[in-house]
């Protein structure tokens, strides 16, 4: 649960580090994700809520950390997997798209990863229980 | 509990060993209280704020307003943007009706233009490279012109541009034919006053809760100083009549306009893309519908059929193609017709009837590229705003561009290319500008290089014999000259420029034969 946990709350420091940039001028995710709203980039309802569910990951993050402290594996599993899919999801179309990528899409991309593998390892140690 | 409390009651350590009186104390330690730590309880304190804070900053994000909080700060915005070679900011700091009539064409322009090979690949939003902008000491003062509608003037403020022609992302095309002229390659460096023009005004408009540059109002604005009109009523102009569908609002249109009806035209473009010409409209809109009173009294015209089909759909908006099509009636007393049925189109009118197929073009050469340029102006963009339907302006038109540069090969820009390098110091002298052609110094400086003797200013421009000549063929053609005549007088010219390489004049540097000047 500490590496599902430690993942989560390095993705949730990364979306704030820079992920694109457009000329000189740096974005964080929620700006690049704002940008794209307001220049009506987002096609179809997936991205549209996508795009709504990234501004809930802070408190999403800070669920997995409660969840983790009051000893809730499977509500702390289930937050961190969705954190860290909607992450990785949107590296992936940051990446596509013609803004050029800074460190922090890297670093989110990386504690997104972490987080699912401390999921899976908490689902591993489960099965392993029973 | 402790050691202390071992020490003090005489106990022994180590299997019998004697305690030693002098030895100092260890420092008392109070006793933990029972209940949850002090630690444990800030923890907890500082979870629930994580959760609070990130809520906060969700419902922050989801319901922040798009634009800036004053005038100013808008122009500011769209500087900084400038400054940072920032598109997204850019596009950010527009009206959000004008950017979105503008983002998805350009973008597409974009695209083509780099499978044409007149951008380059490398060109994207990581910066244009090429150019460095930086705006200095940057004074702004606004007025209000109306509610949500206010000017913003530029007290003071210095634009300085470092251009590096090398650096800019063109394409193989574009940069074999600017190394072709060698001219324009050299890295400049300009300053402009921004507060140089006085009069000069951008308008910010409020809209989405914030305020936005607005390019459609900064042009009507200019418009109705120079015009010496009064301001209008803002809000209070002309109001949006939109249709039911696409279709429905290019039939609208084509009533409106056939009726001779602007107010009914101008309602039926999108009040967000087009608010600045609804606003202003009603400066211009009462003398325009005194001469359609007048003109309507001379001209009745009616739309007999119309066909259209939606050929592409993306979003809220649509392309809509005009298949059939066919208009009749009386102009200043002459009876007329006009038809299309999207492979023909043919007139008729009181001295002549003619039919011009689109195979016919094809038959007689022209190609494709041609053909297919007819089909797309018959296409428009209709967008939906609130529920309705309207024609855009802006979008038909950069709509438009795409599908002509769709119907592009590369080598049809390559030929382009070739034939505006051969005859370059006319077409882009007078088409681009940003060379100098005429310019004395470099046609000297040309003139010397190549060892030529006779002076430029003694021959007139490079190739004007050429062109002389070109123009008289055409001239002397008959109107029935076919594709071949056309070929041939263009095969003349293009040997009369080339031979001009010998003459003593150059074709621009392409194409160039070897030889001594002077042995044509």
């Amino acid at each position: 649960m500490l590496v599902a946990t430690a993942g989560s709350v390095g993705l949730g420091v990364a979306a704030f580090l820079p992920w694109g940039r457009s000329g000189t001028a740096r974005r964080n995710s929620f700006e690049l994700v704002q940008a794209a709203e307001r220049l009506d980039l987002l096609d179809g309802a997936l991205a549209g809520v996508g795009a709504l569910a990234w501004f809930l990951v802070p408190a999403a993050v800070a669920g997995v950390w409660l969840a983790a402290v009051l000893r809730r594996p499977v509500m702390a599993g289930t937050l961190a997997s969705s954190v860290a899919a909607l992450g990785l999801a949107l590296a992936v179309v940051v990446r596509s798209s013609p803004v050029r990528t800074e460190p922090g899409l890297v670093w989110g991309v990386a504690a997104a990863a972490t987080a699912l593998a401390g999921v899976a390892w908490m689902v591993i140690e489960r099965r392993g229980e029973r | 509990m402790s050691d202390g409390g071992e020490a003090a009651t005489g106990g022994s350590e180590g299997g019998g060993r004697p305690v030693d009186w002098d030895a100092d104390l260890p420092d008392y330690v109070p006793p933990v209280r029972s209940g949850p730590a002090r630690g444990v309880v800030a923890g907890g304190v500082a979870r629930v704020v994580a959760l609070l804070a990130a809520g906060v900053f969700a419902v922050v994000a989801l319901t922040g307003t798009d634009g800036a909080d004053t005038p100013e700060a808008a122009v500011e915005r769209l500087f900084d943007a400038l400054a940072d070679e920032d598109v997204i900011g850019l596009l950010e700091a527009l009206a959000p009706g004008e950017r979105r009539a503008v983002l998805d064409p350009v973008r597409a322009v974009t695209a083509e233009l780099q499978r044409l090979g007149v951008l380059g690949e490398e060109l994207d939003l990581g910066g244009v490279h090429g150019f460095d902008l930086r705006v200095e000491g940057l004074e702004l003062a606004s007025a209000e012109l109306g509610p949500g509608v206010a000017e913003v003037r530029i007290v003071a403020g210095t634009l300085h541009a470092d251009v590096r022609p090398a650096d800019i992302p063109l394409g193989p095309v574009a940069r074999d034919l600017l190394d072709a002229f060698e001219a324009g390659l050299e890295p400049t460096s300009e300053s402009t006053d921004l507060a140089a023009e006085p009069d000069a005004v951008i308008v910010a408009i409020e809209e989405a809760g914030g305020w936005h540059v607005s390019l459609g109002y900064t042009i009507a604005e200019q418009w109705r100083r120079d015009a010496g009109e009064p301001l209008p009523a803002f809000g209070q102009g002309v109001q949006p009549q939109g249709a039911d569908g696409p279709e429905e609002a290019v039939r609208a249109m084509l009533d409106a306009a056939l009726d001779l009806d602007l107010r009914a035209v101008i309602a039926l473009t999108p009040p967000d893309e087009m608010r600045a010409l609804h606003d202003y409209a009603p400066l211009f809109l009462d003398e325009v519908e005194a001469e359609a009173v007048e003109a309507r009294r001379h001209t009745d015209l009616t739309l007999d059929r119309l066909e259209t089909e939606v050929v592409e759909r993306r979003g809220a908006s649509a392309r809509v193609a005009v298949t059939g099509l066919a208009i009749s009636g009386t102009v200043d007393g002459e009876d007329g017709s006009l038809s299309w049925d999207g492979e023909c189109l043919e007139w008729r009118d009181r001295y002549s009837h003619d039919r011009q197929c689109l195979d016919d073009l094809e038959d007689e050469g022209l190609p494709r590229s041609v053909t297919g340029s007819l089909e797309s102006m018959l296409r428009v963009t209709a967008v939906e705003v609130d529920g309705a339907w309207y024609l855009s302006p802006v979008r038909s038109a950069l709509d438009g561009s795409v599908d002509l540069l769709r119907l592009l090969e590369r080598e049809h820009v390559e030929d382009v290319a070739e034939l505006v390098s051969d005859f370059g110091m006319f077409f882009l002298g007078a088409g681009l500008g940003g060379f100098d052609f005429d310019d004395e110094a470099w046609a000297e400086e040309r003139w010397a290089e190549e060892g030529w003797e006779v002076a430029p200013d003694d021959r007139g421009p490079p190739g004007a014999e050429c062109f002389d000549e070109y123009e008289r063929a055409l001239g002397d053609e008959p109107d029935g000259a076919g594709p071949d005549d056309i070929e041939r007088i263009h095969a003349e010219l293009d040997a009369c420029l080339h031979a001009g390489d010998s003459r003593g004049w150059s074709t621009g540097g392409r194409g160039r034969r070897d030889g001594a000047p002077g042995d044509g």
